[in-house]
């Protein structure tokens, strides 16, 4: 049976497909983090976000944040990254994220520590447009290059 | 006199350089062979200089990765041969 899902795509994000991968009859925690597209954004009006990605590069970092949290929380765990490229609306999904582990904290921290990486280390970008017509690149963390 | 090789480079662009894009398709130039990837970054500058006249992108340069297709290069890592490249601006998903 298939562990893992990373996939980085244009079309709309299905929560169901989240819940339908991350549940295992043997484990007794799933838990489902989704990050959407928010109407402020210090001070400013957001009437979209565009994300941009690098994509097989962004998807190869999701795989490793994966593989570093299995080997942290444990083999058991069934995880399952969704994200979007492309322009979003305000309360659109942009990423999902469901962990099935045995336990509680394990499917908690896993989770967790999943977006955090991502915002970190997916070469994947957020563009905002503004209700005035503006728009802005956000600023974020640059990658390692050592 | 001995000439100095040079290869092809075609660049692809990403987020905060995606302004610099020309319909959608990669920069292309030439480098010395052997270049390191902190050379090509000043090479990069001056070509978008070129190319732009008020390019004022030189730190979101210094800040960004340079990839190839399948990682991304350390600063001391040479091009030794023509290649697609990806620029990765500072990152931010989620």
């Amino acid at each position: 049976m298939k562990k893992v899902l990373c996939e980085i795509r244009h079309e709309r994000i299905d929560p169901s497909r989240v819940f339908e991968f991350a549940s295992d009859f043997s484990h007794g925690a799933q838990t489902f983090f989704f990050g959407s597209v928010r109407a402020k954004n210090q001070g400013r009006e957001v009437i979209a976000v565009g994300y941009d990605a690098a994509i097989p590069l962004a998807e190869k970092a999701l795989e490793e944040i994966v593989t570093e949290a299995i080997s942290k929380w444990g083999v058991e765990l069934k995880i399952c990254i969704l994200h979007r490229v492309g322009k979003l609306s305000v309360g659109e999904i942009s990423v999902a994220i469901g962990v099935s582990s045995p336990h509680r904290d394990e499917a908690y921290l896993a989770s967790r520590y999943i977006i955090e990486q991502i915002k970190l280390r997916a070469p994947i970008w957020k563009k905002e447009f503004y209700s005035d017509g503006e728009t802005e690149w956000l600023k974020g963390h640059a990658l390692c290059q050592h | 006199m001995t000439t100095v090789p040079v290869i092809d480079i075609k660049l692809n662009l990403f987020g905060a350089f995606r302004k610099y894009e020309s319909k959608g398709t990669p920069i292309s130039f030439q480098v010395h062979e052997s270049m390191s990837v902190k050379m090509f970054k000043k090479r990069l500058a001056d070509r978008l200089r070129e190319l732009f006249p008020d390019f004022t992108d030189e730190q979101l340069i210094e800040d960004s990765a340079i990839a190839d297709e399948t990682r991304v290069l350390s600063q001391d890592h040479f091009l030794t041969g023509s290649c697609n490249l990806l620029i990765l601006p500072p990152v931010c998903g989620g």
